[in-house]
């Protein structure tokens, strides 16, 4: 299992075609395991999503991908025109959107999207295809499931279709599953309960998930492994217990230190000095450098390259753990120059 | 099966709205006597053989003059003007029909397309319309019109004329089919369902056609309910500026045309019983619409299953 990669992506620049060109991703690096659950993490604007729709060919103009590859099984899937793409989506990859109020089709009842969805792709007969329907809104959990199909989305509170949009995004059997921030626009309880749902599909099906999210407690229960991206930029990735317990990244630190513990007092919050630059006014070298207190000339000047084993690897040129206070040195020295 | 039980739905939700109700019946009556009635009439008023001139002006029955034989009275050929309103109201009914179908199918089309590929292909389309949107719809009908008489040169027999005025009203409409269309199209593609439907490996076409058409085909069945109205006003009013159909292939226009000659003679009842038929037509198909595009929106309906 260790060495059967199911997905590579080298050097994925996703940019808008303008003079001079914006590079809203700037040469990413991943690859995902077959059976894995990998999380990226990172800012609204981070590209994070923008990765999902890449692999998924589902990138709008003025969007595009303007340089690097991405395969699946070995295959290259970027180039592929629009018709070979329609076979590779829905049996190959699946997708899981932020929002359950919208990726349903208001008009269509559910029955009828889940089973024109399982016919198209496992040439099912009628009858067949509505059994699997079933089965399915069954393994979502849906009470009463034949009930369920002659429903409209509209009648269904938003964690009950999540789960029809899961059902709907793996009912093809997909090898790879895009969960774009799946529970963000689900309250809390219902959150618990639509990733426990996800982890407990992910184990029955052995099918590999990219979760996106900028909820770092999400991906410490989840993920198997987790990519930080910040800028475009993938700037940590490695094992979530690596990720979480030694981050090397100050960004991805600073990232651990925002997570709240309900059991320790704070008078306030902790926050990263400053916002993520737009892709168009990127600065120079480490695209983190003007909010990071670890900044040298260097850092100025050249981009870090993605560095170290196969558990973390790091892009800084300062990387190592943190003492608790520098975040608190940087805001002092700011607001001295203020 | 599936069919029968979403029919009784509809009836069952039909019958919490009265006005709908009525509008129904009043339509399916008119269908009815319109394209059954032509069939058991035994004296057609169109057929020259049996004009009797010497029934012309007679008034309704319940007028001093008037005849049993002649409920609503005749015209100044000496028709029956209920048969010869049976027989018009089928011409008014096929061209309404045919020309909002025309007019729905093209316009729709236009609009898919240009919605959901954008660019060069939509700003062509869009430039057409709004050319055709400068002028009224009344004009590009005669315009068309004109156009195919003179093409096809000469007195033209009932059916082509019946065929051009279809096409030219029909083709007059596609426009405010396109306009809304593409603009719901533009809305509803950005919508996840839509790019959900994508990652489910669905076509284009099948997106367009199974996923964003049922979505935005409330309005489009609003402008088809208005237009069915609209449609046969207008060929009542090709009609009656004698570049419509010949008066020998009647419909409610050619009726009331002929009918308004005699307005100020005293007859006025030539032109009175087709121009209310029209106007009950209209109005039963404009409720019955409205009714239907509560209905075909599932947010709206309430809970019957």
């Amino acid at each position: 299992m260790m060495n059967d990669t199911i997905l590579t992506i080298k050097n994925l620049h996703v940019s808008i075609s303008v003079d001079p060109p914006i590079h809203a991703l700037e040469g990413i690096d991943l690859t995902v395991q077959r059976g894995e659950i990998l999380g990226l993490i990172g800012e609204s604007g981070a590209g994070k999503s923008l990765i999902g729709s890449a692999i998924a060919n589902l990138l709008v103009s003025p969007l595009q991908i303007s340089q690097g590859s991405i395969e699946l099984d070995s295959q290259r899937i970027d180039t592929l025109t629009e018709r070979q793409m329609e076979r590779v989506r829905g049996t190959r990859i699946g997708m899981i959107f932020q929002d359950p109020m919208t990726s349903l089709n208001p008009v269509l009842t559910v029955g009828h999207q889940l089973t024109e969805t399982i016919r198209t792709h496992l040439k099912l007969g009628r009858v067949e295809g509505r059994a699997r329907a079933v089965e399915w809104l069954k393994r979502v959990g849906l009470p009463a499931p034949e009930d369920m199909l002659s429903r409209y989305p509209h009648e269904f509170s938003g964690g009950m279709r999540q789960r029809i949009v899961i059902a709907l995004a793996l009912c093809a059997e997909p090898d790879l599953v895009i969960a774009d921030e799946p529970t963000t626009a689900l309250d809390v309880s219902v959150q618990a309960q639509i990733l426990s749902l996800l982890r407990e599909l992910h184990r029955e099906t052995g099918v590999t998930v990219i979760l996106i999210t900028h909820d770092m407690g999400v991906l410490a229960q989840m993920a198997d492994r987790v990519a930080v991206i910040y800028s475009g930029h993938v700037v940590e990735l490695g094992r979530t217990s690596e990720i979480v317990e030694h981050s090397q990244h100050p960004y991805t630190i600073g990232l651990m230190r925002s997570i709240v513990d309900i059991d320790t007092p704070v008078a306030t919050l902790f926050q990263i000095e400053g916002s993520m630059p737009r892709p168009s006014d990127r600065p120079s070298g480490c695209a983190f450098h003007p909010r990071c207190h670890r900044m040298t000339q260097r850092c100025h000047n050249d981009v870090p390259a993605l560095e170290g084993n196969t558990l973390h690897r790091t892009a800084c040129w300062h990387p190592g753990q943190t003492s608790g206070t520098e975040g608190a040195l940087k805001i002092e020295a700011k607001d001295a120059a203020c | 099966m599936r069919v029968m039980k979403r029919q009784r739905g509809m009836l069952k939700e039909l019958r919490r709205c009265p006005s709908a109700t009525v509008a129904l019946m009043v339509i399916v009556a008119l269908v009815l006597v319109a394209f059954i009635g032509p069939l058991l009439i035994s004296d057609n008023p169109f057929d020259l053989i049996n004009l009797d001139l010497m029934a012309a002006y007679t008034p309704p029955i319940w007028l001093d003059g008037g005849d049993p034989s002649w409920p609503l009275g005749t015209d100044d050929q000496g028709r029956n003007m209920v048969t010869a309103m049976i027989f018009g109201l089928r011409t008014s009914l096929l061209i309404g029909l045919v020309a909002v179908l025309i007019g729905m199918v093209f316009g729709v089309g236009m609009g898919l397309i240009s919605g959901y590929t954008g660019g060069t292909v939509d700003a062509v389309i869009m430039r057409i319309a709004d050319v055709q949107l400068a002028y009224p719809a009344l004009l590009i009908a005669m315009i068309i019109d004109g156009v195919a008489r003179s093409i096809k040169g000469g007195a033209l027999d009932g059916k082509t004329a019946v065929t051009i005025v279809i096409l030219s009203i029909g083709l007059s409409f596609w426009v405010q089919y396109a306009r809304t269309v593409r603009s719901s199209v533009m809305i509803e593609r950005n919508l996840e369902y839509v790019q959900a439907a994508r990652v489910t490996g669905l076509n284009s076409r099948q997106i367009l056609l199974r996923h964003i058409l049922p979505n935005i085909f409330g309005p489009v069945f609003v402008i088809a309910t208005i237009n069915l109205a609209i449609a046969i006003i207008t060929e009542a009013t090709l009609s009656f500026l004698g570049v419509g159909i010949p008066l020998t292939q009647p419909s409610l226009g050619t009726l009331i045309r002929n009918g308004n000659t005699y307005l100020n003679s005293g007859e006025w009842w030539i032109a009175v019983w087709p121009c209310l038929l029209l106007v009950v037509l209209v109005v039963a198909v404009n409720v019955f619409g409205d009714w239907m595009r509560d209905y075909m929106n599932p947010k709206l309906r309430r809970g019957v299953r």
